[in-house]
């Protein structure tokens, strides 16, 4: 009885058994056999060419890859998502509130209105804000809905019982925020003019918990969004200098005194 | 330490620091190799493309739990063919339409080697048929060239294991060519090494 050795078989197939090795095996058929379907094999395997990527395969790999570690969109934390529904629930309330009176009130109207209104600008000042009881200026709804909306922050002790005024500087290079930052804190009178632009909402910021740390409590007088290189940033001004943050991650980058 | 072995742990190490820039040579390094790997076990582009992404993805995010008691590129893998070994159990788990075990022939007007079959049709069809452990054994060590040692550390069996599945897997192939040429069937049967 033949014990077939396939360490042996193996070997000589792939070459690298010793010089006559294969005599050994000539007097068994399944041997043989094996051998023979060995370097079939091995021949067959042998004529395989090496797979290539097609330059759109690798750019798709590649692009998966860096998709794969982009930092992920932050998502605000639970108390930053509630400010939306709670200040439209105070503007509600607003709203009902304002239509209660005027119902009462029938011809006075107009006096009430005014009243209602110097009434919410002492309870929540804006620094920007002047209408008082002599303005002739009503508060509308989106007014009475950004006061509603720090109100409704300030509330949860998360964010400046006030809220900055927002301005935004577009997109700049580095230096270009630098310059506009240092003019910004260099004229007072400047930063307490009107705002020049109030499209950002207060709930749209989201670096304020970071800044307000790094002031020790201070709160920012004014702050203001803009693309500086691409990148987003927030930009928190408080009385002697200014503290730029990335907006995805709320990471300080620069102060500018 | 071979150039390769001795730059791969190099690179690794930079990698680990926080150089991002290291990874991507490791990738540029090794990708040609993985995606092979992957295609040959997979028999399926598509699927061997993703099988090289996660495990790219994987090694960047394991890369500080490399070792370095073997080279990286044994790692690396390691990490490609169980990837492998995962998408093909996913998609015998839950595809109606499991990756290709049998292959149409190359067109053979196409020009272009990358939209025609790399292997000749009945090889990569013999392939196919082959069960994953022998194939796998078969492509690192037939069309790799990664020695006994090197498919051990890769596979995590013995040598003895890696030395069986490399023979069985050979007949077996040998066998669906002979299937696939119309040969007579090879009369040792289903007989184990």
């Amino acid at each position: 009885m033949h014990e077939h050795d396939f360490d042996l078989i193996a070997a000589i197939a792939e070459g690298s058994a010793a010089r006559g090795s294969e005599a050994v095996l000539t007097g068994c058929t399944v041997c043989r056999e094996e051998l023979a379907l060995q370097r079939e094999a091995i021949a067959a395997l042998k004529t395989a060419p090496f797979p290539v990527m097609s330059d759109l395969e690798r750019a798709r790999l590649h692009r998966g890859i860096s998709a794969a570690f982009a930092p992920a969109k932050r998502v605000a934390p639970w108390y930053q998502r509630l400010v939306p529904v709670m200040a439209a629930a105070a503007a509600l309330l607003v709203v009902v509130g304002v239509g209660s009176l005027l119902t009462r009130g029938g011809g006075e109207s107009a006096e009430s209105f005014s009243e209602i209104g110097a009434a919410l600008s002492d309870s929540a000042p804006r620094p920007a804000a002047e209408g008082g009881a002599e303005s002739d200026e009503t508060p509308g709804e989106s007014q009475a809905l950004e006061m509603a909306t720090t109100t409704a922050a300030a509330a949860e002790g998360a964010l400046p019982a006030e809220a900055p005024s927002l301005f935004d500087f577009g997109t700049m290079t580095e230096q270009e925020l630098t310059e506009r930052a240092r003019s910004y804190l260099r004229d007072t009178a400047v930063a307490q003019a009107e705002d020049p632009a109030t499209s950002v909402q207060y709930s749209d910021l989201r670096c304020v918990r970071a800044a307000v740390e790094r002031a020790a409590g201070m709160d920012p007088d004014r702050v203001a969004v803009a693309t500086v290189d691409g990148q987003a940033v927030e930009v928190y001004f408080f009385p002697a200098f200014a503290q730029v943050f990335e907006t995805d991650t709320c990471r300080p980058s620069a102060t500018i005194d | 330490m071979s150039y390769r072995a001795s730059e791969d742990a190099r690179l690794v190490e930079r990698f680990v620091a926080g150089d991002r820039r290291a990874f991507d040579e490791l990738m540029r390094a090794h990708e040609d190799r993985i995606f092979a790997v992957c295609l040959r076990v997979l028999s399926d582009r598509e699927a061997a493309l993703d099988a090289v992404q996660e495990t790219f993805i994987t090694v960047y995010r394991k890369a500080s739990q490399f070792s370095g008691r073997s080279s990286f590129s044994t790692w690396l893998y390691r990490v490609a063919v169980n990837t492998c070994y995962d998408q093909l159990r996913r998609h015998r788990r839950h595809a109606s339409a499991p990756l290709p075990q049998t292959h149409d022939p190359a067109d053979p007007r196409s020009e272009d080697a990358l939209t025609s079959v790399e292997l000749r049709p009945d090889l990569e069809a013999a392939l196919a048929a082959v069960g994953d452990e022998f194939r796998t054994a078969l492509v690192l060590s037939d069309l790799e060239g990664l020695s006994l040692q090197e498919i051990a550390e890769v596979l995590e069996v013995p040598i003895g294991t890696v030395k069986s599945r490399i023979f069985r897997g050979r007949r077996l192939l040998a066998e669906q060519l002979r299937n696939f040429s119309g040969a007579s069937r090879h009369p040792m049967g289903e007989r184990d090494a």
